[in-house]
């Protein structure tokens, strides 16, 4: 019975996922927020997904104390670590941390009782507070693990880069993205 | 080649998986990734996944993630379970155990790594069946086992048909050239930015190999109908891994664990009474 369950749910988040595809691909705007994996029922599409922008080569520069920071000179579970939080902060960052998705499905899921932002101020980083202090005393400390020495302070820059003829990146432009400094 | 009835042998296989897992376990540990390591991590990112969301409205993330003592006496019974589960692996509570503490890792650290992966997946799914100690319940939930994994790497390869990248000219590079970018401006010799140089200007070849890529993952669907091709599979599935490790650091070798299930080794079995 579990694994009729298991298959059967397994099958759900497939269609929906295939659902979610379909709009997005012909780029028709969703009717209602839809969730198409919930672990362990996930989906493995494994960049199946159609890149929009074939031009958008971008890098993210550090810099702790001044000095320049290596992301591949570490292991690339720390560099996920790096690199994809600073990918969220970015993008939630100009609309002061919401996350509208996350808030349209649980009031689609829920329905728009007082529950539901209760339920939503606790799983996003809506609720944060301060959270560009709180982002970049935790930035520091995880440099000044990487870097095996305390660190004071951090820069980040976007890079906007393109390829060469000889498949090499040349910079374009670059650009400030977030500060920090330790005020201790 | 497996010649007769093939029942799995249990307590073999489930050396060889918590043997990896432990070898996963401190590999995260050395660098860095284990719970108590992590340390009063800021953002979350649960997206619509019930799961997640469940998680982090029962304060589960945050109480491991900011709480160094609770994080670490988790970190040490996840490695404990890991490890008991190799040393004595008959004992059901041990994989019951490490299957929930594996859910919750992977959920509470990819909730912090702001992406959801799925390379932990495929290790919990195959702790699953090890759930099971007797071994006629083992034998059918191994199979199941071995029919999810075809299932993934299928419809890995029925994605990209179905949203039509499979012969999307030009795509395949722009993956490469995304994914591998910071590796290329941080460095500017050595093989491998070389051979990835070299794939950029030749994007027609990597066209093609995407177009084989989507043929061959499909074909994993053929594995519901025969066992004669599970080579076939597990070195294309390891392969595959290899590959994308070596261009643009994507690391599913926590998942191809449960390649086990399509390794047809006579020692991974044992004859069934009718045989």
């Amino acid at each position: 019975m579990a694994v009729v369950i298991f298959i059967a749910l397994q099958l759900y988040y497939t269609i929906q996922f295939a659902r979610v595809s379909l709009y997005v691909d012909h780029d028709k705007p969703l009717p209602h927020p839809i969730a198409f994996e919930a672990f362990p029922f996930v989906v493995y599409n494994m960049y199946s997904g159609k890149i929009t922008d074939w031009h958008n080569y971008n890098y993210y520069r550090f810099e702790a104390d001044g000095v320049p920071v290596s992301v591949t000179g570490i292991h690339f579970f720390e560099s996920e670590q790096l690199i994809n939080p600073l990918d969220k902060y970015l993008a939630y960052e100009p609309d002061s941390f919401n996350q509208e998705p996350l808030h349209s499905y649980l009031l689609y899921t829920l329905g728009t009782g007082d529950n539901t932002q209760q339920i939503y101020d606790k799983v996003s980083n809506h609720g944060t507070a301060n959270c560009h202090d709180q982002y970049g005393r935790w930035l520091i400390w995880y440099l000044s693990r990487m870097q095996g020495k305390t660190i004071h302070a951090v820069k980040i820059f976007s890079c906007h880069y393109q390829y060469s003829g000889s498949g090499k990146p040349e910079k374009i432009n670059e650009n400030l993205v977030f500060e920090y400094h330790d005020q201790l | 080649m497996i010649s007769f009835k093939s029942i799995p042998n249990r307590t073999v296989l489930a050396r060889i998986f918590y043997g990896v897992a432990v070898a996963f376990i401190c590999y995260r540990w050395v660098n860095h990734m284990l719970l108590s390591q992590l340390v009063n991590p800021v953002l979350t990112y649960v997206n619509t996944d019930a799961t997640y969301i469940a998680l982090s409205y029962l304060g589960i993330p945050q109480l491991l993630t900011h709480h160094h003592s609770i994080a670490l006496v988790f970190d040490l019974c996840f490695f404990a379970a890991a490890l008991g589960a190799f040393l004595f692996p008959n004992r059901q509570y041990l994989p019951v155990l490490f299957t929930v503490l594996l859910g919750i890792y992977e959920v509470t650290g990819y909730t912090y790594l702001c992406f959801h992966k799925h390379n932990l997946t495929g290790m919990w799914i195959c702790s699953l069946m090890f759930c099971v100690v007797d071994p006629r319940g083992f034998t059918p939930m191994f199979y199941l086992t071995r029919y999810y994994t075809l299932f993934v790497y299928g419809s890995a390869g029925f994605w990209k048909f179905f949203r039509g990248i499979w012969n999307l000219p030009g795509h395949f590079p722009v993956i490469l050239k995304t994914d591998a970018m910071t590796y290329m401006v941080e460095h500017s010799s050595g093989l491998r930015y070389d051979v990835i140089a070299w794939l950029i200007v030749h994007p027609g070849l990597l066209d093609e190999v995407m177009i084989l890529t989507c043929f061959f993952q499909i074909s994993f669907l053929i594995g519901f109908f025969t066992r004669k091709l599970d080579w076939f599979f597990f070195l294309y599935a390891i392969s595959f891994h290899l590959l994308a490790y070596f261009l643009v650091y994507a690391s599913f070798f926590e998942f191809s664990v449960i390649l086990i299930t399509l390794l047809p080794l006579s020692f991974l079995y044992e004859r069934s009474v009718r045989a």
